[in-house]
């Protein structure tokens, strides 16, 4: 599988209804924005912007809600000591995950830094909110 | 890990460089009322939560509880007598609890009421961890 180029922009779909993204606060984006969950047990979930768009990596929010997308750099990730891994999936071929930041490990002292160095140095651009279009199973 | 009193939050986030709280004259009515109208945004944010939780329902994430919003509401109305300044949001945590965030300048800190009902305070500074305390 080709390495994925320091230059890709990767997403981080993040819900309008949880606060952590307030466009009028200038206060930036809540490091809770990449706090692990129990889904991500081998790694949190991003996008790759080549692959899939911001307004499509919303879309896989659920129907009804509304979804911000974070901007991170593969470049900005690696010189931060963060490992980006390709995990494709059916409804998301440019899935990636980064294995640092696991379910495991969510609160741990390292994991704790680097949500929130991700949310406050690492996130270049915040943009939506966009509608999530995936019916509720 | 140390356990300290819930005071510890906001000890460097009064209203003012001196640490005073409203109950002393260097503090003006407007600037309290302004904080007080500051909190109180905060704890609606918590009773619409309280009332509407499915707004939170999310896919692996669990929303706060209704014992984790009730505890927020009460240590919201305690750090406003005390004369702390608001947080800049309140944010759920996925797990069933939620987490009281401020930012300012390269200084981030955080009180986490976990879902177990224990509160956490974290302190960072160019984002770097350089204090995590239990609280009692």
């Amino acid at each position: 599988m080709p390495e994925i180029d320091d230059s890709e922009v990767l997403l981080r779909r993040i819900p309008k209804s949880a606060n952590l993204f307030d466009p009028d606060s200038g206060a930036g984006l809540s490091p809770m924005a990449f706090r692990p969950n129990p889904n991500d047990t081998t790694g949190i979930s991003l996008s790759r912007q080549s692959v899939t768009a911001p307004e499509k990596a919303a879309a896989q929010g659920r129907e009804g809600k509304d979804y911000y997308i974070g901007k991170v750099t593969v470049g900005a990730l690696r010189a931060a000591g963060l490992t980006v891994v390709s995990k494709p999936l059916e409804d998301d071929p440019g899935h990636v995950e980064i294995p640092e930041l696991n379910y495991d490990n969510r609160k741990s002292d390292n994991s704790l830094e680097i949500q929130v160095k991700l949310a406050h140095e690492l996130c270049s651009e915040v943009v939506g909110p966009f509608p999530g279009q995936k019916a509720q199973s | 890990m140390q356990t300290l009193e819930a005071s510890t939050y906001g000890q460097g986030r009064r209203e003012n460089t001196s640490f005073v709280t409203d109950d002393t004259c260097l503090v003006t009515r407007s600037s309290r009322d302004d904080r007080e109208q500051r909190w109180q945004v905060l704890i609606d944010v918590l009773t619409d939560w309280a009332m509407h939780p499915e707004e939170l329902d999310e896919d692996g994430l669990e929303p706060p509880t209704q014992d984790v919003i009730q505890r927020a509401a009460w240590l919201a109305c305690n750090l406003c007598e005390a004369g702390v300044r608001p947080p800049t949001r309140i944010v759920p945590n996925g797990d069933g609890g939620l987490a009281f965030e401020s930012l300012q300048g390269d200084e981030f800190e955080a009180l986490e009421i976990q879902n177990d009902l224990s509160v956490e305070f974290t302190f960072f500074k160019n984002s770097a961890l350089k204090q995590r305390i239990k609280l009692a």
